[in-house]
């Protein structure tokens, strides 16, 4: 498994994060 | 363990929602009335953010049900990435909160609430050292051992202020239940940290190894022999790995992941180390007789039997592993052609230069020596060689036609993994044929 693949994965996971953060407050405000 | 795209979907899939659980929690009961977008943003980040600490615990406790699968190299590369993100986005979360209100910030006034104040901008200081000592562990001068009892009792500090302040904020986690919950998470968390720290060096003092033999290497290399004292031994693959803590109690500072550099044998077993840290420049000073503790063994640096052959790309002292392969491919009269790329300082800085010559002799074991200051008789030295570093264009120059359907194992300096992984790809292999261990990430 290469270092490059593996960074992608886990900036992934952070992204989705965040994603999941954004769509918690849409949801809760509007 | 071999990888696909199903197994890697899967786990990251599972990561995902590891992260997601105290969110969860926060929306399992009665809801509260709706604030201001920036507001609920600024709790969505909280919430995440202790999602992602908490997933930080399952991946970087060495558990069997979750290193092999990968290695342990790669769910530390993978803990050592979403943890700086976590850490960012848990800093996030009282920025945005207070952008949206400047109310927010009587939680970090002491006349307001002194205990509470204390601990949010404890947790703010914490959350920074752990982001600078891990980022940057020599630059800032921490030892190996220093720093994992630090990253250790900080990020225990975190998850559990993040689990009071949750608990005394409220807003989302009302009923008792939430609450309830939300701590045992939090908790469970945090023993996964104790567990391996704590629970598990105690368990490694039942079996005691005694060290037999220590051997000088060439390159300022130790190896150490090591027999079970009173207990049948360990039952490891070759290119594994052990941590290891010579002397009582064990489960104190020294401990550091070794790798195993002979061929499966549980009755004895050799560890070979190159004076690199405080602790490894201690070794020759080891008496014979003294008393090691050994847990382990990790990683998937194995050799994998799906491949007509394999290929060994390392660096220096990274030739643990592979020595262990090549003596384990010998005890199993494996006639599949291995290839051996070994870069190196100079000629007689060569660590297991001899025992390779003779491996060679057992193995159909193609070896290229890799000098930066090769001697003046090179050619003659060694039949194959090479000057300079390992590189995409000596690669493709040794690897045979076969190269796609063999199995790749790379360990050295993060330079060389770094261009071999590069050269692999542009030759055609796929990813899930390259096995890495990165041992400078310890």
């Amino acid at each position: 498994m290469l270092h490059r693949d593996l960074m992608w994965a886990a900036n992934g996971l952070g992204i989705a994060s965040l994603l999941a953060a954004l769509i918690f407050a849409f949801a809760r405000a509007l | 363990m071999k990888y696909s795209i199903g197994l890697a979907a899967r786990w990251l899939f599972l990561a995902f929602l590891v992260s997601l659980v105290p969110l969860g929690i926060a929306l399992i009961g009665p809801l509260p009335a709706p604030r201001p977008f920036w507001t609920e943003f600024g709790v969505g980040l909280g919430f995440v953010g202790m999602g992602l600490m908490i997933l930080q615990f399952v991946a970087s406790g060495r558990f069997a049900w979750v290193a092999p699968r990968f290695g342990a190299d790669v769910v530390l590369q993978f803990h050592s990435r979403t943890g700086v993100i976590g850490v960012i986005l848990v800093l996030a979360h009282p920025v945005i909160l207070l952008l949206s209100d400047t109310e927010y910030l009587e939680y970090f006034d002491p006349r307001v609430n002194f205990l509470r104040a204390l601990a949010l901008s404890f947790v703010t200081v914490a959350l920074i050292a752990i982001l600078v000592t891990s980022q940057w562990r020599e630059g800032v001068g921490l030892n190996y051992e220093w720093w994992r009892l630090i990253h250790g009792g900080l990020s225990l500090a975190i998850v559990f202020v993040g689990m009071v302040h949750g608990i005394q904020v409220s807003h989302y986690l009302d009923t008792l239940a939430q609450k309830g919950v939300w701590a045992a998470v939090a908790l469970g968390a945090m023993y996964l940290v104790v567990h391996t720290r704590v629970v598990r060096p105690l368990t490694a003092k039942n079996r005691p190894y005694r060290i037999v033999d220590m051997q000088e290497e060439r390159g300022n290399a130790w190896s150490m022999w090591l027999e079970p004292d009173g207990h049948p031994g360990m039952d490891y693959r070759a290119g594994q790995y052990v941590w290891f803590t010579v002397g009582d109690p064990p489960y104190k500072l020294q401990q550091h992941p070794f790798s195993v550099s002979a061929g499966e044998d549980p009755s004895r077993l050799r560890l070979t180390a190159a004076e690199l840290g405080d602790f490894t420049s201690t070794w020759k000073d080891i008496e014979p007789g003294t008393r090691a503790y050994l847990q382990g063994p990790f990683g998937a640096f194995t050799l994998e039997p799906d491949a007509p052959g394999a290929v060994f790309i390392v660096g220096g002292i990274g030739v643990t592993p592979a020595m262990s392969m090549l003596h384990s491919l010998r005890q199993q009269s494996d006639s599949r052609p291995a290839y051996l790329f070994y870069g190196n300082p100079a000629w007689e800085e060569v660590t297991f230069r001899e025992e390779l010559a003779e491996l060679k002799r057992e193995l159909d074991l193609t070896v290229v020596h890799v000098l930066e200051e090769p001697p003046d008789d090179w050619d003659q030295v060694d039949g194959n060689g090479e000057e300079g570093f390992i590189d995409q264009e000596l690669l493709d120059k040794y690897l045979p036609p076969n190269r796609k359907e063999l199995n790749y194992y790379i360990c050295g300096p993060t330079p060389l993994m770094d261009v071999a992984e590069e050269s692999l790809r542009n030759l055609g292999v796929s990813w899930k044929r390259i096995y890495t261990e990165r041992f400078e990430i310890v």
